[in-house]
């Protein structure tokens, strides 16, 4: 670790190597080691090895040193603090760690470090020592903002003492230290004030009420005082307020410092954006337009002894190029200066400002060189309003101005240089403040203009101030050799700018500085320059305009070398003339003392006039510097060195050494350095007052760089809003425009409905006109139809009249038409009737002719009758007469003949009609006999069927009998077999042998044999004996069997008479029918009536005779009368 | 009312001179305007009542249109053994000749039980069905001999129907006609296609419940079925007097068809109880089938039977 640290101081010095490589890797590793240490061993070492040899590289390394380093940092610079020697550096050192503004930079007041830096500031009495801790806490002041009451009693203080110090060695000490001294308390007085006023106002009070301390007051509070103006604060605030922590909490530092700015009256020191808003984010654009241009509208308003008077011809002339431009930007300008001190501006517009629609900047100078006793007090105004403005405008003017060549020429030429180097951002608001000086220069020769101008002769008569044409004359004899310088300087710079314009912006500035003529080196090594640097070469491309419009043969660009010619013509030629440049600038900064300062610099000029000695007219520039301004006492000094530079170096003519200052490539220490080296060769006490004062300046221009970067980013964020402005004013423009087309749109749509409505008016009367006329025109037409209808109905009753009558009328035609046809048919029949009579005549003619024809037949018949004589006569009437008789009696036939022919026809008719009716009734009886039929057959069919039942019954009947004849004979074996034998067998042998057709008699036969039977039946068994005897009879004869049947039924009961009858009848039946042989035929009838004949005397006599005798009686019987049957 | 417009073409046909009838009926609507509700009220057979007077007042009757008006509308009670007759050939179309052939008819019953009575087969005790069985017997030639007379000699077809007839006829020589005509008769015209019924029956039961079918050939019943109770004795003895009637009308008017919708609708009524009984249960119960709703059963066969065979149509 040791080793480490050895071989990293070892490295150390190889931080200054020149090798490029060898340097990077170096600090490179230097720096990694510094973070990897956790001790301070390195941090230390660095801090020495820097304060031995005030080392850039490790400045670089030490300035970046982080959050955990920064306390070992602090406490080392603290310890550096407290020894005498390294104050200076330690302090330095800080201040360049300070102004880079770490994160960790709000810590600082806890560390013992700021106790010991205002105790240094209090006890110290070197002054560079005490100028470089002033600038470190002027710088501080703004990034801690909330201090203890402590510690602001001891800022206090130490202002307190700076002021006494400053006081008193004002006298004593160096006058150029004196300078330096005076404006790290005025730029503390600022920052104080305008951060805690009141308490600062109490302190001031409180401080220099005391006796003692009254002169310091007088000679240098007083006049700091006279450039700031009222605090707000101090009317709204209070002490406890002030420091009330919340504050400046939404501040950031560049916030801060422009809120300290804006408080001050110092042109270079002042800001006047925002006026004295408090609110920093409100309208930044509007505000610090507004604050640059009111503040100066007030100033002259009430600076200038004379009132302002505004005629508008003065104008014209001088902007000949863009007269428009002249009144509108004054009214303009007008009206928001009228306002701008009251509450925000409602009239006001950005767009006026930022050159949106029409440019200013042409009527400002016009307008305020008459208001101002002095022509600077319209110069503010103007250039502010150029500088913001130019760079959206175009340069068309350049033409139109009385020479122009040469700002064409420079036009052409600075182009290029101007578009390669376009911070515009940064530029806009930070013009504000250079485009004071650069209109410082260019104001002058303004004057001259307007004074040599026709229109403008008679403003300039109006406010004639004996000094000021004095100050205009001054400048005419400025003129030429300003001219020239300008010439040759915009050249080279011209040369420088194309070969570097590459480079960035700072560096071509210094380059394109460095092979200028040594005039322009007392400039650049102001700080406040060298911020302004940038918005100058900026604006180059718009100067040709603006600068011609009002300067003519003036290059717009030559503000700088016109700003150092003008010194060094005056170092040159009188040294009375080096402070007018800065005239305006008091002028603008101190309207008030304004009458003042002419007073003075009168004086001063017949003080000059008298003073021939450079450094005697240097102090005593310087001591009126010192009344006016701290920084324009700088800017004094500075340029006195730089003329007492180039007085040296002609003089000695020494070559130049290499530059020893901290800030490598910074011109002015350069120069500086230069300066040194002949001050050195003469006296070496000089020599370390010049080192000293190198020092101071370097410190002063860290100081005020570090200012000017703050408001670099202000006006970063200040520019974007203007840019959001913009773009939002367009937009409403545009909206506006969109509305004002509308309301035309409106308008002509209103006027349109106008006539619509009275083109409906118009047609709603037409329409009721119409429709007047239209129930006119109907009440007419109803009258009409009226009338029409009365009319029709009378032409219709008319017409039914005439219908009536034509109906009569085809009555009558009918009538007609049928006597017509009547006629008609008459005269058809008449022709048939003619027809007829003709033919009749035709006949009648022929029979005539026939009668003629017979006439002469019987002519001739006569004559012929003559000739045969009466004979023939007689035989004639006799054979008429027969014939005549003939013909009577044919006539009677024939009528006979009709009649009895009607007679036949008759008969015949009537003889049909009975035909059909007897058909007729033919048909009747055959449907009758088909009934008849029908019915018989049905009948027949029920016959049938009874017969065929008593068929079936009679041969169930017969089998019954047959098989109780089979029961008999199988019975009869028993008792008669022998005795009946023959007999039996005869029997059926006699009865078959008959006939077998005779089925009636053998049915007879069979009734009469069934007879016994059926008596034995009833009987029963008494019977069985007399049966033998019954069943061997009726075989034998018929006519026994009868007998025997007629007996027994007798004796039986009547069951079986209907039975019997029946028998009877269908015998008789079968008699009647003939299909019996004629033998039996008698024989059975005599044998029927016999039997009825026996039957009825039978029945009467014996009926109760025996039945065994009477069996026996009727066999014998039938014995007997058997064989006369069979005989 | 279509039974209506039936019944007037029906009687449009009889003569004019019988213009009592249809004539008047189809001419006058103002008749009887009652007629249409007669049938929603279930008033039936007035309207036919009236139709078959006129058709009975014919002289010679038409049978043919009997045989319709039989077939297709239900018979008056009081009418019914007149018009039975008629189709049975026991008296003729002409009723001039009724009181004739009534007499032969009586003849020759008493003719025919006389034989019987002495033959002795029968005597007074004898009851009626017996009688007439013998006497029909007699008649056919089919009478045994009495000594050969046996008690399995019993036509049993023939004592229930005219057990049956006895039950409807009060007079004995009209019962035995009627028996006798309407065995010979449903013997000659049916006696071919009785044997085919039962087939007939399974079709028909198949188009109407071919489940119960199914149900009824797997079980076996189909085969126990009381075929001869039903086609044999034309369901004399199973259904009751009422109810039998109704389905004689339609046989004696010449459809044996109406048996077999007779016993289908038997079959569906106690579907119930003949899907849950085996064979012999299922054979004793048709044969002493309960006798309760017959009527509707009766019905319902007609509808049915009118709905397979169709409404005879008059034959002109």
């Amino acid at each position: 670790m040791a080793k480490e640290q050895t071989s990293v101081f070892d490295l150390l010095p190889l931080l200054e190597s020149t090798d490029l490589q060898q340097l990077q890797q170096t600090r490179q590793l230097v720096e990694d080691h510094l973070r990897a240490e956790k001790g301070s061993v390195l941090l230390n070492g660095l801090v020495d090895y820097y304060l031995e040899s005030s080392s850039s590289q490790a400045l670089l390394i030490l300035t970046a040193v982080g959050e955990p380093q920064h306390k070992p940092l602090l406490e080392k610079l603290n310890d550096c603090l407290g020894r005498q020697t390294c104050r200076l550096a330690s302090l330095t050192l800080l201040a360049h760690v300070i102004r880079r503004q770490p994160p960790w930079i709000h810590t600082i007041p806890r560390f013992p470090l700021f106790p010991a830096l205002l105790k240094c500031l209090k006890t110290d009495s070197d002054t560079v020592v005490l100028i470089t801790g002033v600038l470190v806490v002027t710088t501080l002041l703004p990034m801690i903002p909330q201090p203890s009451r402590h510690l602001l009693d001891e800022l206090f203080d130490v202002f307190g003492r700076l002021a006494r110090w400053t006081h008193r060695s004002s006298g004593s000490s160096p006058s150029v230290l004196s300078i330096h001294l005076h404006a790290g308390i005025y730029s503390l007085f600022h920052r104080l004030y305008g951060m805690y006023p009141c308490n600062f106002v109490s302190y001031l009070r409180v401080h220099y009420s005391m006796k003692e301390n009254v002169d310091t007051f007088e000679e240098v509070v007083k006049p700091m005082l006279e450039h700031v103006r009222i605090h707000p604060e101090l009317v709204t605030g209070t002490k406890d307020t002030e420091l009330d922590p919340t504050r400046w909490r939404s501040f950031e530092t560049h916030d801060i410092v422009v809120e300290c700015a804006k408080v001050s009256l110092d042109p270079k020191e002042a800001s006047w954006e925002e006026g004295f808003s408090n609110m920093p984010d409100v309208l930044p654009v509007h505000l610090s337009s507004r604050a640059l241009e009111g503040p100066s509208l007030d100033h002259s308003a009430y600076g200038s002894p004379c009132v302002p008077v505004r005629p508008p011809g003065v104008t014209p002339p001088r902007l000949g190029p863009a007269p428009s431009y002249t009144s509108t930007p004054l009214t303009a300008i007008q009206q928001s200066s009228a306002v701008a001190m009251g509450t925000q501006d409602s009239g006001w517009s950005p767009a006026l400002h930022c050159g949106m629609t029409t440019p200013p900047r042409g009527a400002s100078p016009t307008n305020h060189v008459p208001q101002s006793t002095s022509n600077l007090s319209g110069r503010v105004s103007s250039t502010s309003v150029d500088g913001k403005l130019t760079p959206l405008t175009t340069p068309v003017t350049g033409p139109l101005s009385p020479h122009p060549p040469q700002p064409h020429e420079a036009e052409l030429r600075n182009q290029p240089a101007s578009m390669a180097q376009c911070p515009q951002d940064d530029a806009v608001i930070d013009s504000c403040q250079s485009s004071v000086l650069q209109n410082n220069m260019r104001e002058p020769s303004a004057s001259e203009n307007l004074t040599c101008s026709s229109g403008a002769g008679e403003q300039e008569k109006s406010l004639t101030l004996p000094e000021v044409c004095a100050f205009v004359r001054d400048q005419e004899e400025e003129e030429g050799p300003r001219e020239e310088d300008a010439m040759t300087e915009e050249l080279l710079s011209l040369t420088d700018s194309d070969a570097s314009s590459t480079l960035h912006r700072r560096d071509t500035m210094f380059s394109h500085k460095r092979p200028s003529k040594a005039r322009v080196k007392p400039n650049s090594t102001e700080p406040v320059c060298v911020g302004a640097d940038t918005p100058n070469s900026l604006f180059t491309p718009e100067r040709p305009d603006s600068g011609a419009a009002y300067e003519g043969q003036r290059p717009p660009w030559s503000t700088w070398p016109c700003f150092t010619p003008s010194e060094s013509s005056w170092c040159d030629e009188a040294t009375q003339h080096a402070p007018l440049p800065y005239e305006p600038l008091f002028d603008l900064a101190l309207p008030k003392a304004a009458e003042l300062f002419v007073e003075r610099r009168t004086g001063e000029a017949r003080r000059r006039g008298g003073v021939a000695d450079n450094s005697a007219g240097d102090e005593q520039a310087m001591g009126s510097a010192v009344a006016n301004s701290p920084l324009e006492m700088l800017d004094l000094l500075i340029q006195q060195g730089s003329a007492n530079h180039d007085r040296k170096l002609r003089r000695l003519s020494m070559p130049s050494r290499p530059a020893e200052g901290p800030a490598p490539g910074k011109q002015q220490q350069h120069q500086q350095q230069h300066q040194q080296q002949s001050v050195k060769s003469k006296d070496v006490e000089e020599l370390q007052h010049l080192r000293s004062q190198v020092q101071l300046l370097h410190t002063q221009l860290q100081f005020e760089r570090h200012k000017r970067e703050q408001h670099a980013i202000r006006n970063r964020r200040l520019l974007r809003r203007v840019i959001n402005a913009t773009a939002l004013q367009e937009q409403n423009v545009s909206m506006k425009e969109q509305l004002q087309l509308q309301d035309v749109e409106l308008q002509g749509l209103r006027g349109s409905l106008q006539q619509e409505q009275q083109h409906l008016l118009h047609l709603q009367e037409e329409t009721q006109t119409s429709v007047t006329q239209l129930q006119e025109q109907l009440a007419q037409l109803h009258r009409e139809c009226s009338q029409y209808a009365s009319t029709m109905q009378e032409l219709q009753g008319e017409l039914e009249e005439r219908e009536e009558h034509t109906a009569h009328l085809e009555a009558e035609l009918q009538t007609a038409r049928k006597n017509l046809t009547n006629m008609e048919l008459l005269l058809s029949q008449l022709s048939l009737k003619l027809d007829c009579s003709e033919r009749l005549e035709e006949q009648v003619s022929f029979l005539s002719q026939q009668l003629l024809l017979l006439g002469e037949n019987h002519q001739l018949c006569l004559h012929k009758l003559d000739r045969l004589g009466p004979s023939a006569t007689k035989e004639m009437r006799m054979l008429q007469s027969s014939w005549r008789k003939e013909c009577d009696r044919a006539r009677v036939t024939s009528v006979q003949q009709g009649q009895r022919l009607d007679g036949a026809v008759q008969r015949v008719s009537d003889l049909e009609a009975a035909l059909s009716r007897k058909e007729q009734l033919i048909l009747q009886q055959k449907k009758l006999l088909e009934d008849v039929k029908l019915q018989s057959r049905e009948q027949l069919r029920a016959s049938e069927g009874r017969y065929q039942a008593q068929k079936q019954v009679t041969q169930a009947l017969e089998a019954e009998l047959l098989k109780i004849y089979s029961q008999l004979e199988m019975e009869r074996p028993t008792n008669h077999n022998r005795d009946h034998a023959s007999n039996h067998l005869t029997g059926p042998t006699q009865a078959d042998a008959h006939s077998p057709t005779k089925t009636r008699a053998n049915g007879c036969g069979g009734g009469a044999i069934d007879t016994p039977l059926r008596s034995e039946r009833p009987r029963g068994v008494q019977d069985v004996a007399a049966s033998p005897l019954l069943s061997a009879s009726p075989p034998s004869c018929s006519l026994l069997g009868r007998r025997a049947r007629q007996l027994s039924r007798n004796m039986s009961d009547g069951l079986y008479d209907d039975e019997d009858e029946a028998l009877l009848e269908s015998s008789q039946s079968n008699t009647s029918s003939g299909c019996h042989c004629g033998e039996a035929s008698p024989t059975s009838s005599g044998a029927q009536a016999e039997a009825q004949s026996c039957d009825h005397c039978e029945s009467c006599d014996q009926q109760p005779a025996n039945e065994g005798t009477r069996r026996l009686q009727d066999l014998h019987i039938m014995d007997y009368n058997e064989l006369p049957d069979l005989s | 009312m279509q039974q209506q417009w039936q019944l007037a073409s029906l009687c449009s046909s009889v003569p004019k001179r019988n213009l009592g009838g249809g004539a008047i009926m189809a001419e006058d609507p103002q008749r009887n305007f009652r007629s249409a509700y007669y049938e929603k009220v279930g008033f039936r057979g007035v309207e036919e009542k009236k139709s078959l007077e006129i058709l009975l007042k014919d002289n010679p009757l038409d049978t043919e249109k009997l045989i319709t008006f039989c077939q297709r509308f239900p018979l008056p009670s009081m009418y019914r053994i007149h018009v039975w007759k008629v189709l049975l050939g026991i008296l003729p179309p002409h009723s001039d000749s009724h009181s004739l052939v009534t007499r032969y008819r009586a003849e020759q019953y008493e003719d025919v039980r006389g034989a019987l009575v002495t033959m002795r087969f029968v005597n007074d005790m004898t009851p009626l069905t017996d009688l007439h069985l013998r006497m029909f017997q007699l008649e056919n030639q089919v009478l045994p001999r009495c000594s050969e007379l046996s008690p399995d000699d019993v036509d049993e077809d023939f004592l229930a129907i005219g057990h049956a007839m006895e039950e409807l006829v009060d007079d004995p020589v009209d019962c035995y006609w009627l028996v006798k005509n309407f065995v010979s008769q449903f013997h000659n015209k049916f006696g071919d296609s009785i044997p085919h019924l039962p087939k007939s029956l399974e079709h028909f039961l198949s188009q109407e419940d071919n489940a119960l079918l199914t149900q009824l050939r797997s079980s076996g019943c189909l085969a126990t079925l009381p075929y001869s109770l039903w086609f044999q004795r034309c369901f004399a003895g199973c259904l009751p007097d009422t109810s039998l009637q109704r389905v004689w009308d339609k046989v004696i008017s010449g459809s044996c068809k109406i048996l077999v919708f007779v016993a289908m609708e038997i079959l569906l009524t106690y579907k119930i109880m003949l899907m849950g009984t085996k064979p012999e249960g299922v054979a004793n119960f048709l044969c002493n089938m309960p006798q309760e709703n017959t009527d509707a059963i009766v019905t319902k066969a007609i509808d049915l039977w009118h709905k397979y065979c169709g409404t005879p149509m008059h034959s002109v």
